[in-house]
């Protein structure tokens, strides 16, 4: 479905966005913004309000040249290069300082530039970039994401590490509990249902930090909260993941304290690897009655 | 384990081995959202119901949760569509604050000076008052990094007082407050900040270089206010070249607040009982940077540094030297105990031992 934008509004966004510095042809313009509220809004038609005020909050500069470069007008590309360019080369070599992002940049650029024909035409990866975020921002998610699926890619074909590596680091427990390894597979299975009871931005907050190993700072920017305010949100998630498991220990499993402190313990050393994703799938068929108890969690947690 | 302290270390310790054990990126899939969304959602621009749908999203998709940590880590700046008059706001706060630094400096660095030097009665004397008066810039070079630290981090500050309020600083990378509970995370993240890689290294050796405390005093304060400015750009965390890596005095703290260590350039090594009150100067045996430490538990510290040192105490006084297999700079460290250490080298390469370092698998 196609919005309509108004003339008077499509012009007016072509001043503020400074498209004539490219020699930008109008309809060009206007399509550009047609396809960009088109995929903002859905099958839903917004309101002229709605509209003008998406339309208006958009990197408009941004859609400007991206869609310039787009239908290939030199000045436009010219601007890509000067600007553009050094931070997407700046960012690959980032992310992985060997080289090895360069050449995803590269391919990158190309695919930018529309070296791939599709029945005889050029069809340029800036027709993917609407304005709603920067276009630098957007050129590194890009980038970020085919470095992620890259690696995706080699692990695939990567051999298994070699088990005796493992055996070699390995921690030998000086004498095990009797009942260690029940209680650690009652903790994993409590931290799964804790987990999966915890509200979206907190299982993000903890999935930032402990798997993606960002810091504190990384983990706010991302987040938009302050370092101070993560460390403080971390802290009280975990809070409430304890709370959560002894309640469960407690009330679903029977144990006595002693019993919980042993659990505790249990996992202190290394308990072995734990797979969040089959943690989660436990948490999930539980997740519909556990809706109330997750509120009651967070309203639980201090303001 | 039955305090809560306790309690929440364990938590802490299953939420690093389960996340560990989650591992890489997952598949993209249908509900994967676009990099223009996932771009528009780290600009911080998206509607209030599409960002609770795309954070639904990333909290469980572990491919997008790493397309975001990429992002994290990448420069925010020097875009081209980042407003030009943002560098003049900033040169104008740099300005006053490197002037006022400045000021600082040489009010601390002058009455010290003017200390009457002792008689050079022999050679030994002589070397040691040159020592100390080193030492003595060192610690003036130290305290105006802190002092230019703290000024930076008050004008960063002032505008985000609300705990909420966005933290699009970037300079940002500082010890947050701590807390109690927090203690474990925040070691973590101590060892994290070691392995960024750094300012442009003529910069930080200034002001690592005890050598060069011998400048007009005004320079170390400047050096220092130009590293915290240039270390305000966001930092990857890929490892870095340890020759480029800024060696700046650090703290390791111990699982009890109140003991810590600080460590830096030339095997500086320092220990505390007092939170930092007080510090006792210890001896590391070496004369490489040290850039990393890891504190178990109130007795036990591992430190590294370049070159293969590793050090560790498990008395809280006493380092000694543990054996470490490859010649290389060493960026990071992690321990469990005593006993138990994995070393991250600045090439990326981690070495592990579970027998206090005697022997090492990598």
């Amino acid at each position: 479905m196609s919005v309509e934008i108004g003339d008077a509004l499509v012009e007016r966004l072509f001043r503020l966005a400074r498209a004539e510095r490219w020699g930008l042809p109008a309809a060009a313009w206007a399509e550009s913004l047609g396809v960009s509220a088109s995929r903002a809004f859905g099958a839903k038609a917004p309101t002229a309000h709605e509209l003008r005020r998406y339309l208006e909050g958009l990197h408009l500069e941004d859609l400007a040249v991206a869609c310039a470069c787009a239908v290939g007008v030199e000045s436009a590309w010219e601007h890509f290069v000067r600007e553009h360019r050094p931070v997407l080369y700046r960012a690959a070599d980032m992310i992985d300082p060997s080289g090895g992002a360069r050449e995803l940049a590269d391919s990158l650029y190309a695919d930018l530039y529309g070296l791939k024909d599709r029945s005889g035409q050029r069809a340029s990866l800036f027709r993917y970039f609407h304005g709603r975020s920067s276009l630098a921002t957007w050129l590194r998610a890009v980038l970020a994401q085919r470095h992620v699926d890259r690696l995706r890619e080699r692990r695939r074909v990567e051999p298994l590490p070699d088990e005796e590596s493992s055996v070699a680091i390995a921690v030998s427990p000086a004498t095990p509990h009797p009942e260690r390894p029940r209680y650690v597979a009652r903790m994993k299975q409590a931290l799964g249902r804790a987990m999966a009871r915890l509200a979206a931005r907190d299982r993000l907050r903890l999935g930032c930090y402990y798997a993606q190993e960002l810091t504190l700072a990384q983990t706010g920017r991302l987040l938009r909260e302050h370092e101070a305010t993560v460390s403080r949100h971390l802290a009280r998630t975990r809070r409430a993941i304890r709370e959560d498991i002894e309640r469960q220990l407690r009330a679903e499993a029977k144990m006595s304290d002693a019993e919980m402190a042993l659990c505790f313990e249990s996992v202190m050393e290394d308990s072995g690897s734990i797979d969040l994703g089959k943690m989660l799938d436990v948490g999930d068929q539980r997740k519909e009655s556990g809706l109330g108890r997750s509120n009651e969690l967070n309203k639980r947690r201090a303001p | 384990m039955n305090t809560k302290d306790d309690r929440d270390r364990s938590i802490d310790q299953m939420l690093r081995q389960s996340f560990r054990a989650r591992g890489g990126a997952g598949a993209a899939d249908a509900s994967c959202p676009d990099a223009e969304t996932l771009a528009a959602w780290a600009d911080g621009s998206l509607s209030t119901s599409t960002l609770a749908t795309v954070e639904a999203h990333l909290s469980d998709c572990s491919r997008c949760q790493r397309v975001v940590a990429v992002l994290a880590k990448l420069p925010a700046s020097g875009s081209a569509s980042e407003p030009r008059w943002q560098w003049g706001l900033a040169l104008r706060w740099l300005v006053p604050l490197a002037a006022s630094a400045a000021a600082i400096a040489l009010w601390v660095a002058v009455p010290r000076r003017e200390a009457p030097q002792p008689a050079v009665g022999s050679l030994q004397p002589a070397v040691d008052s040159r020592q100390s008066a080193v030492s003595s810039q060192q610690s003036a070079v130290d305290s105006q990094q802190s002092a230019v630290g703290n000024q930076l981090s008050a004008a960063k500050e002032q505008p985000a007082a609300p705990p909420e309020a966005p933290a699009r600083s970037t300079a940002d990378e500082r010890a947050p407050k701590r807390e109690g509970a927090d203690a474990a995370p925040e070691q973590r993240e101590a060892l994290r900040r070691d392995a960024s890689p750094s300012a442009p290294s003529g910069t930080l050796d200034r002001v690592a270089d005890p050598a060069s405390a011998a400048q007009p005093a005004g320079a170390p304060a400047a050096a220092a206010l130009k590293a915290d400015a240039v270390s305000a750009a966001p930092r990857a965390e890929a490892f870095a070249p340890a020759r480029q890596a800024n060696v700046i005095a650090q703290e390791v703290v111990s699982t009890t607040p109140l003991i810590r260590w600080r460590l830096g350039p030339r095997g500086l090594l320092q220990y505390s009982a007092s939170g930092g009150a007080a510090w006792e100067q210890l001896s590391s045996d070496v004369v490489v940077d040290l850039v990393a430490g890891a504190s178990p538990s109130p007795l036990v510290c591992w430190v590294v540094g370049r070159s293969g040192t590793v050090l560790l105490t498990v008395d809280g006084r006493r380092f000694s030297r543990v054996p470490f297999p490859a010649t290389v700079d060493l960026a990071a460290v992690r321990a469990t105990d005593a006993r138990t250490a994995v070393v991250t080298t600045a090439d990326g390469r981690t070495f592990s031992t579970a027998d206090g370092g005697s022997t090492w698998t990598q």
